[in-house]
């Protein structure tokens, strides 16, 4: 039989870094999740991506066992890495700060299928490409399906 | 370590670009709580600065409160309702609140704390099975990442000469010492010293256990071989199943592999250093 789901958690925290510290103390131990099993895990999972944020959703059951799935970061995130900007424009549509290529805009789009509402990579960068010029990126050149 | 929240509300349509430049400002980490974030730092540079940043970005809405977060053991819950565990017939690790095992060939008892190493876990499981096949009476032994300096205590339950435990966390080498007293083991034959392998400058050993993870054994495999005698012994875990041929590959060169164990996802190695 299935077991029953005490909470859901939705954490980002820095890969092969966990530690029973906030946020992943008071959140996981409010629910009774042994902490120490839980970093041990993540961050044997995580030594590639050291030091990064990476959401992580936890699933919490009532007998206080748990299991987690690592997501990639945001398109968002990933945005920001990929134009190599730190801050976005705080008026999206007046100041352009920064510009992104299709081939990021794809490679994210890629990444983030599984998470967007797409079944086409083309919906997926149309949505990916959306994010970006509201953050205040210029997406470069023409998109791939006008070329 | 001093870890401040930072409570960020947002208008919905910009979730996940303030959910951007939250980590590009320098979040520590994020706890998502669908119409509000809870942003993470620890010890910024300048709270009121930090918290105009938050505020500046585009999407946040209404104002920052922030708090110092409260510094207390978050396993607390979970150590007062744990269950006893027993490793094959091996031992038993309980808490002083569980009643005694009376059918336990060992017994440790153990308090934990924010340190790692209960026996619940299956690499701890493991590195005591192991453990327990080969000889560690007599032996001088080190714990490196001893956690709650569990293993070490196994070792001073199997009489080994002496035990040095090593970690890098304050908390773990608190853990340790207090596990050494619960289980009336002697402090001159069972040490524990805050640091990685170099603070055992020159010491060597015949037995070095290591349950840590797959970066730091693969990134001190040189140190891990220089603080054992020839033909000494390397009991390792730490390790996913989907990491072994990396490790295996690495530790290969300098070390025969003799034994290899698994459960659930995770592997336990014992090894004997070539000469």
């Amino acid at each position: 039989m299935a077991k029953e789901v005490d909470a859901f958690i939705k954490l980002q925290v820095k890969g092969g870094q966990a530690n029973p510290s906030p946020p992943v103390g008071p959140a996981l131990g409010a629910k009774g999740v042994n902490i120490m099993e839980f970093c041990k895990r993540f961050n044997a999972k995580t030594q590639e991506q050291q030091g990064k944020v990476l959401p992580v959703v936890i699933t919490v059951f009532k007998d206080k066992s748990f299991e987690f799935i690592i997501k990639t970061p945001p398109a968002a995130v990933q945005l920001l890495e990929a134009a190599k900007l730190k801050k976005g424009s705080s008026i999206p549509n007046r100041d352009k700060v920064g510009t992104v290529t299709w081939d990021q805009v794809k490679a994210i789009a890629e990444d983030k299928m599984p998470d967007l509402n797409a079944f086409k990579i083309e919906s997926a960068m149309k949505m990916v490409a959306g994010t970006a010029r509201s953050m205040g990126l210029v997406v470069n050149g023409t998109p791939p399906w006008e070329a | 370590m001093a870890w401040y929240e930072f409570l960020v509300g947002f208008h919905a349509e910009k979730k996940e670009i303030v959910n951007a430049f939250l980590i590009s400002i320098g979040a520590d980490a994020i706890l998502d709580n669908e119409d509000h974030f809870i942003c993470y730092k620890n010890n910024p540079d300048n709270l009121e600065e930090f918290c105009e940043q938050i505020r500046d970005l585009p999407g946040v809405k209404g104002n920052i409160d922030y708090n110092l977060c409260e510094e207390k053991n978050w396993n607390a819950d979970w150590e007062s309702n744990y269950e006893p565990i027993s490793i094959s017939d091996i031992c038993s690790i309980r808490a002083e609140f569980h009643p005694k095992n009376l059918l336990a060939q060992n017994e440790i008892i153990i308090r934990p704390q924010m340190a790692f190493g209960t026996g619940h876990h299956a690499t701890t499981y493991m590195m005591i099975e192991m453990m327990n096949q080969i000889e560690l009476f007599g032996k001088e032994v080190l714990d490196y990442g001893c956690g709650t300096g569990i293993l070490a205590v196994f070792a001073g339950l199997q009489k080994a000469k002496c035990v040095t435990g090593v970690d890098i966390e304050v908390p773990a080498i608190e853990n340790s010492t207090l596990h050494r007293e619960l289980n009336n083991l002697d402090p001159n034959s069972i040490k524990f010293l805050l640091g990685g392998l170099d603070v055992i400058a020159n010491e060597k050993f015949e037995v070095i256990l290591a349950n840590i993870n797959r970066k730091v054994l693969l990134q001190t495999k040189d140190g891990i071989k220089q603080a054992l005698h020839p033909n000494g012994l390397l009991i390792m875990s730490g390790i996913l199943e989907e990491d072994e041929s990396l490790l295996v590959n690495h530790y290969s060169s300098d070390f025969h592999l003799i034994e290899k164990k698994k459960k659930e996802d995770w592997l336990c190695f014992l090894w004997r250093a070539k000469n």
